[in-house]
Parts: C-alpha cells; sequence; structure tokens
C-alpha cells in the first residue's frame, strides 16, 4: 500500500498534476490497489475533512486580510514606517521592511504582503538608487514575515491538522516575527552604510496620515490575538470580528472600502479558501493510508534509532523542512509532513508548539527561494527584475533566516516565550 | 482572465469556452456566497453567545455546510483557472512533444481521480439520506451532494481543457494560485 501510494504520488507531482490531485490519487490508488477497503473511503474522508467547524477560521481570517487589503491600507503602512526608520542608512530597505512587518500583522499572508509594499516601495527604492534585484530581495524576504507574524493562515492550517491551540502559536509567534524583523533590518542596515539614498522620493511625499488613524488598522491582530488567547472567543469567531471589524475600519473610519471592494474581497476569498481547503481535504486520503499502515509510528522509531538527541533531531528536520518548502508551498508542504512528524516529535519530547513555530519560518524562506517562491516572482515583476538575479540576490537573506533556525534551535526558549 | 479571450473564437470551441467561462463564473459567485453566508452566521452566533446569552447551534451547522458548498464550487473554478498548487518545473523545460504527453497523462489522472470522487461520494450521498443534522434537521445526505456537484463541474473542466489543448496552451497553465499562504 504505502509503496503505491509513494510511487503515485510523487509520480503524479513530477509530472505537473495539481498537488491536491496526486495527493487525493495516490491515496485512491493506495487503497483500490493494495487493500481491501472500498474506495467510499475517499469520499467519506473528504466529507469528514470539510465537516469541521474549526475550519472555518481559514476562509474567515483570509476574509478579514483581503477587506484590510481592499481598504488600501499598504500606503497609511509604509507612511508609518518611514516616520519610524526613515531616517536612517539603508532606510528605504528597512521601510520596506517595517511596513512588511505591519502589513503581516494585518493580511497574514506572505505574498499580500509582498505584492502591497513592493507596489508602493519598489519604484521608491529602484529611484534612491537601490537596484532593482536588491530592491526586489528586500520586499520578498521581507514579505516572508507575513507568513509569522500573527494572524497566519499558514499558523491556522498547523493548528487544525496537528490539534495545537491556534491562539497560543499566534501569541508565540510574535516574539521570533520582531527578531526576525529586526535582523532583516539589521541587515538592511549594514548594507545601506554606504549607500546614498535620492532625497525627493515618492514615499515621502506619501500624506502621513494621523497616526492615530494608522493605529486602528494595526489594531485588527491584537483584538485577534487577545481575543483567542483570553479564551473569550474560538479562532473562528475571533476571525469573524476581525472581517467585521476590517468591514467598519475600512468603510466608515478610512472611507476606502467600496462595495465592489468586498465583492472582490469576497471573490479572492473564496478563491484561496478552495484551493487551500482542496488540498487539505485531498491530503486526508493521504493521511489515512498513512496512518492505517502506522507510517509516523515507523518514522518515529528509525529516528530514535538514529539519535534520541532532540537538537540533532531538529537540526536533520531543519534540512527536510528547508528542502521541502524548496519545492512545495507552505500549505502543501505543512499537509504532507506535519502528520508523518507528529510522532516523531512526540517521541523524542519535542514541544509540538515550538515545533510548529520553527516550521512555519523554516517554510517561510521557500516562499523567497527558487523555484517556486511565490515573492521572488511577485517582487521579479514590480521590479522588472529577472527572477536570476533576484535569486542571487535573496542569498545574504536566506542566510539570515537560516542562522535565525540555528538560534532557535540552540534557544527553544525563544519560540515559547509565551506558553 | 485570459481564458476570456479565447472565449471570443467561433465554432465549437468558442461555444465550449464560453459555455466554460460561465459555468466557471457560476461556481466563483457560489463559492463566493457562501462565504459572505458563513460570515453572517458566524456574526450571528457571536452576537446570540456573548450578547444576548442565548447560544445557537443551527449556525455552527450551516455555516460549516456553507463551508463545503463554497470549498467544491471554488476547487471546481480554480481548475478552469489553473490556480491549483502545482510543481510545474519537469514539465516546463521539456520540448513541447514530451511536455504535452505529460499534460496529457496528468489531465488523464485527474480526470480518473475526479470521476472517482465523483461517483463515490453519489453513493455516500444515497447512503447518507436517513442520516439527518442534530439542529438543522437537514439529511446529511444532500450536504454531501455538494461533493458530488462540485466534482462533476471540475471534470467538466477538466475535460474541456484536454479537448481544448490547443487553444488553452497558448495561454499560461497551471497558473501558481494567488494566495501561497
Amino acid at each position: 500500500m504505502i509503496t503505491i501510494l509513494i510511487f503515485v504520488f510523487l509520480g503524479l507531482l513530477i509530472i505537473g498534476v495539481p498537488i491536491a490531485v496526486s495527493l487525493g490519487a495516490a491515496g485512491a490508488a493506495a487503497i483500490y490497489f493494495g487493500s481491501s477497503i472500498p474506495l467510499l473511503v475517499v469520499a467519506q474522508k473528504m466529507f469528514q475533512g470539510l465537516n469541521n467547524f474549526s475550519f472555518l477560521a481559514i476562509p474567515l481570517f483570509l476574509l478579514a486580510g483581503s477587506l484590510m487589503e481592499e481598504a488600501r491600507l499598504s500606503e497609511r503602512l509604509v507612511a508609518m514606517a518611514s516616520r519610524l526608520v526613515g531616517r536612517r542608512p539603508g532606510a528605504l530597505a528597512n521601510v520596506a521592511t517595517t511596513s512588511s512587518a505591519f502589513f503581516g500583522a494585518i493580511s497574514g499572508s506572505a505574498p499580500a504582503t509582498t505584492a502591497a509594499v513592493g507596489t508602493v516601495l519598489i519604484p521608491s527604492m529602484k529611484k534612491a538608487g537601490y537596484s532593482g534585484a536588491d530592491a526586489g530581495a528586500v520586499v520578498a524576504a521581507s514579505g516572508a514575515l507575513g507568513l509569522i507574524i500573527p494572524p497566519s493562515i499558514t499558523m491556522v492550517v498547523y493548528g487544525v491538522i496537528s490539534g495545537v491551540s491556534i491562539g497560543a502559536l499566534f501569541i508565540n509567534g510574535i516574539i521570533p516575527g520582531i527578531l526576525l524583523t529586526l535582523a532583516i533590518a539589521g541587515l538592511n542596515y549594514w548594507r545601506g552604510r554606504k549607500r546614498v539614498e535620492g532625497g525627493d522620493l515618492a514615499v515621502r511625499k506619501v500624506e502621513p496620515y494621523g497616526l492615530l488613524k494608522n493605529l486602528i488598522a494595526l489594531f485588527m491582530p491584537v483584538i485577534i490575538i487577545v481575543g483567542i488567547y483570553s479564551g473569550a472567543f474560538t479562532p473562528t469567531e475571533s476571525a469573524a470580528i476581525a472581517c467585521a471589524y476590517g468591514l467598519f475600519v475600512g468603510m466608515f473610519i478610512y472611507r476606502t472600502l467600496t462595495l465592489r471592494g468586498i465583492q472582490r474581497a469576497l471573490w479572492s476569498t473564496a478563491a484561496t479558501t478552495a484551493v487551500i481547503m482542496f488540498l487539505m481535504v485531498c491530503a486526508n486520503i493521504f493521511a489515512f493510508v498513512i496512518t492505517t499502515e502506522r507510517v509516523p509510528q515507523l518514522f518515529a522509531t528509525w529516528v530514535l534509532g538514529v539519535t534520541d538527541n532532540q537538537t540533532v533531531v531538529m537540526l536533520m528536520l531543519l534540512v527536510l523542512l528547508i528542502f521541502v518548502g524548496t519545492f512545495l508551498d507552505n500549505v502543501s508542504a505543512l499537509v504532507l509532513l506535519v502528520p508523518t512528524l507528529m510522532a516523531t516529535i512526540t517521541a523524542v519530547g519535542i514541544d509540538p508548539l515550538y515545533f510548529g513555530v520553527f516550521t512555519i519560518i523554516a517554510l517561510a524562506v521557500g516562499q523567497f527561494t527558487p523555484p517556486v517562491g511565490l515573492n521572488l516572482y511577485i517582487a521579479s515583476n514590480i521590479a522588472r527584475e529577472s527572477v536570476e538575479r533576484l535569486s542571487r540576490a535573496v542569498v545574504p537573506f536566506v542566510l539570515l533566516y537560516i542562522v535565525a533556525l540555528l538560534v532557535f534551535i540552540a534557544i527553544p526558549k525563544l519560540l515559547t516565550v509565551f506558553s | 482572465m485570459q481564458i476570456q479571450a479565447e472565449a471570443d473564437r467561433t465554432g465549437w470551441r468558442g461555444a465550449a469556452f464560453r459555455f466554460c467561462n460561465i459555468l466557471a463564473i457560476l461556481c466563483q459567485t457560489i463559492s463566493a456566497l457562501a462565504i459572505a453566508t458563513m460570515f453572517t452566521l458566524v456574526c450571528i452566533q457571536v452576537v446570540y453567545r456573548y450578547i444576548l446569552n442565548v447560544p445557537l447551534g443551527w449556525t455552527q451547522e450551516l455555516s460549516v455546510f456553507s463551508l463545503v458548498l463554497s470549498v467544491m464550487f471554488g476547487m471546481a473554478a480554480a481548475f478552469w483557472h489553473g490556480e491549483h498548487f502545482h510543481v510545474s518545473l519537469l514539465r516546463d523545460n521539456l520540448p513541447p512533444l514530451p511536455g504535452n504527453i505529460l499534460r496529457f497523462v496528468g489531465r488523464a489522472a485527474t480526470i480518473v481521480f475526479l470521476s472517482i470522487v465523483m461517483w463515490q461520494s453519489y453513493t455516500l450521498s444515497l447512503r447518507a439520506m436517513r442520516q439527518i443534522s442534530p439542529t438543522t434537521g437537514i439529511p446529511i445526505g444532500y450536504i454531501q451532494w455538494f461533493l458530488v456537484a462540485g466534482s462533476a463541474a471540475a471534470l467538466i473542466f477538466v475535460v474541456m481543457r484536454t479537448l481544448l489543448w490547443r487553444n488553452v496552451s497558448a495561454v499560461a497553465e497551471y497558473e501558481v494560485g494567488e494566495d501561497g499562504k
């Protein structure tokens, strides 16, 4: 059963079949050819996968982010970041990084962060003397912060798959998010010491708006995190409240959210939700075969045979996560790896919460590395720079993330400060 | 949409494109309306539970059913627009003939999988007609029809893309989804 599963999955994946179909078809083939279980289980597992109230958090968080995007928040956040860090070496690069951290806290999506911040800042950065590749690399690497800084859709997906509290994931994502923002800002500062930036920049012409009005947008993640972590709301209810807040702020305070914008937000949320959830549902069939064959337990036994040292296991997992994250998008990587790795994590005594935050940071690297890093392609498109040149320019940021992950292995407490 | 341009062609190919585009818009609209319904129902639930102190059960059930509806119709439209995540490294680096052969094999596998989902969901729905949801009293079999309808629509899209492959190959196929998260 397991041989059929792996061969069919890899075969279909390599020839370009959608990952969801590859997972589902491999599971169906393994069930049909390798067992006496009726194929009815395919439909059963798909329906079971969808018939779950906690999954509602995914579309509602996506909707909250889309509504804020439609309210054209990016210019406000860039203006605010410009006030904070816009006068030091590497100023515009640091405005991009800080804006990405702010926007990531609202949108919960790395590509959305890259597109929103990049559209406003990359043209200004090029005018200020940055090469297209450098400007794109900063925005692409900073955009990955959207995956780490809560609320993050990837954290919701990990929480749903692993059973780890989404609230705990959110609150423990804050410290690594801030640390990575500071680390990227430090790298920008160091690289920007000799760069003389032009003075007449479009970004500095952006109307500064009132600080309080800008802070109102940033209050949304606070509502979400406090609401969930205090136990007042479930993640799904919290996401719905965030949507209602986004609607209110966009329509009545900023007055930039129109009915057409709400319609666009609903359509884009529906499309994104369908792609993510169909993948998760098909992975349910795949996971059924894996658990029937006791693969997680066998893998855990194999790892424990090699070593039971937590640090060594985490280093092995780091290599695996970076490798898989390079070739698969983060949701696909999560649905594929987490059910298999959970038994190993538990057997070695690693906290699933720590592993969750670590995994999300490791998979964030794949967001801005070739061949599938979506941030890279978005930044390349905005900067009008080849992906090859951008790929070389992101190397320092990739190394920075890897160093940060090694630090998180050495000091695990950094990822579970609030637990 | 790039595919829209293809719809202007005349003959049966043009008619097929127009039909698929209309069907995709219908699927997307149903999916988006289901998201709006889901949001409204969860908000009602929050108001009743926290403000009026009257917990509701039916809102939770209906919002989950809306999710099933939204995902199944949305994923069907995503097949037409080529928005599902995929890895196309090998196929993109092959000459046209082997690349097209791989594409055809991949489509055939997708058609087989969607047919299995459609047929097995239909069988499952017939069995689940007597299973009633606790608060709304809706037979679960009706909800499982969303799986049948969604996979049937997806099947139509994949078959049409396979039949019209010469036209579709002119546009970017299986583009990477916009979300990436």
